[in-house]
C-alpha cells in the first residue's frame, strides 16, 4: 500500500487543525453541551481527518469534511446516549466569567433565549443553522444532512426568521 | 415586477446563486427598494441569531489544546503504520512464518533430545546364555558347556553381540 508522502500532507492537516479547532470544537459543544464530551469528540474528529489525510490527502478539503465527521460523531454519541433530543435540548450554556454582574445576568438570559430557541426547532433544521453560522456552504451543509441547495435555503430562512422572532419577542419582555 | 422569493435573497446575500440567477437577483434589489429593505430585515436577523448563538460557547474555544491531539496523533501514527504498512501486507505470512518456526523448533528439540541420548544405553546391554558344545574327536564324545555372554546389541544390527565392551 502506498502512503502519501508525510511532509507534506502532515503540514496541511497541522494547518487545518490549527485553523479549524475553535470552529469544530464550539459546533461539537452546541450539539452535545457537554465540554468534556466535546473536547473527546472534537480530537475524535481530527484523528478521523488525520486518516483522511494518510489515505488520501491530495482529494481532501478538509473543512466539509470535518463537519462531516463531527456531525456523524456527534449523532452516534447522542444515540448511543439514548438522549439525543434531551441533550440536543439542552444546549450548553458555557460558563460566564464576565466582570460587569448586569452585562453577566443579562448574557445569561440571552443564552437561555436562544438555547430554547434552538431546542424548539426540529433537530435537522438546528443542525442545518449551526452549520450555517460556521460558515459552511449551502452544498457542505446539504452533503452533510443529505438535502438539496433548495431545501437548505428554505430551512435556514426558517430557522433565522423562527430564532429572530424569538429573540425579538424575549428582547421586548 | 415580480419580486424574488425569500430564500433567493437570502442565498443572494449568502453568495449562493450563480449566473443568471445571480445577475437577476442583483439587479432586482439594486432597484427595488421593497426587496432592499426585506433584505436588510434578513441580515438584521441573520446577525442577531448569530450574535446570540456565538454567545453560547463564545467562551470555551478560546484555546487549542496542542498537547492532547499530539498524543492522539502519535498514537495513530503508530496504529495506522502498523496496522496499514505493516500488518496488511505481512499479517498472513508473519503468522505462517511463526507457526513454521514453532513447529520446527518443536521438532527439533524432540530430535536433539533423543540425540543427546547416550548411544548406547542399560536397555540395550544384553545378557545371553548360549550353549556350546565341545566334541572330543578321538571318542567322539560331546560336552555341553553353558556360558553367559554380557554385551550389547548395536541398533543397526541386533545380531550382533558385542562382548567385553565395559562402558
Amino acid at each position: 500500500m502506498k502512503v502519501p508522502n508525510i511532509n507534506s500532507w502532515e503540514a496541511r492537516f497541522n494547518d487545518s487543525y490549527k485553523a479549524y479547532f475553535p470552529q469544530i470544537y464550539r459546533y461539537v459543544h452546541r450539539l452535545t453541551g457537554n465540554t468534556e464530551e466535546t473536547e473527546q469528540l472534537t480530537q475524535q474528529t481530527f484523528a478521523s481527518l488525520y486518516g483522511y489525510f494518510l489515505s488520501k490527502a491530495k482529494a481532501i478539503n478538509p473543512k466539509p469534511l470535518l463537519f462531516r465527521i463531527a456531525t456523524n460523531a456527534c449523532l452516534n454519541y447522542l444515540s448511543k446516549k439514548k438522549k439525543s433530543e434531551e441533550v440536543l435540548n439542552m444546549i450548553s450554556v458555557a460558563d460566564s466569567s464576565q466582570d460587569d454582574p448586569l452585562q453577566e445576568t443579562i448574557n445569561n438570559q440571552r443564552k437561555e433565549q436562544i438555547q430554547r430557541g434552538l431546542a424548539q426547532l426540529k433537530p435537522r433544521d438546528r443542525l442545518c443553522i449551526l452549520l450555517y453560522l460556521e460558515g459552511l456552504s449551502y452544498s457542505e451543509i446539504g452533503h452533510i444532512i443529505k438535502a438539496n441547495k433548495t431545501t437548505i435555503g428554505k430551512i435556514l430562512l426558517r430557522a433565522i426568521e423562527r430564532l429572530a422572532l424569538q429573540i425579538k419577542n424575549g428582547d421586548t419582555q | 415586477m415580480r419580486h424574488p422569493k425569500k430564500r433567493l435573497i437570502l442565498a443572494f446575500i449568502d453568495k449562493e446563486l450563480r449566473g443568471k440567477q445571480s445577475k437577476k437577483a442583483e439587479e432586482h434589489l439594486s432597484s427595488c427598494s421593497e426587496c432592499q429593505a426585506l433584505e436588510k430585515i434578513i441580515l438584521d436577523e441573520r446577525r442577531l441569531v448569530k450574535e446570540r448563538i456565538d454567545l453560547l460557547t463564545a467562551e470555551v474555544t478560546s484555546h487549542i489544546p496542542p498537547f492532547v491531539f499530539d498524543k492522539i496523533k502519535a498514537e495513530i501514527r503508530g496504529e495506522t503504520f502498523f496496522q496499514r504498512t505493516i500488518l496488511a501486507s505481512v499479517k498472513v505470512p508473519l503468522v505462517l512464518l511463526v507457526l513454521t518456526g514453532a513447529a520446527f523448533l518443536a521438532m527439533s528439540i524432540l530430535l536433539f533430545s533423543k540425540k543427546i541420548e547416550p548411544a548406547i544405553s542399560d536397555k540395550r546391554y544384553e545378557k545371553e546364555t548360549s550353549q556350546l558344545t565341545l566334541v572330543c574327536q578321538e571318542s567322539m564324545t560331546s560336552f555341553p558347556i553353558n556360558i553367559t555372554l554380557t554385551g550389547f546389541r548395536p541398533i543397526d544390527n541386533p545380531k550382533i553381540l558385542v562382548i567385553g565392551r565395559d562402558e
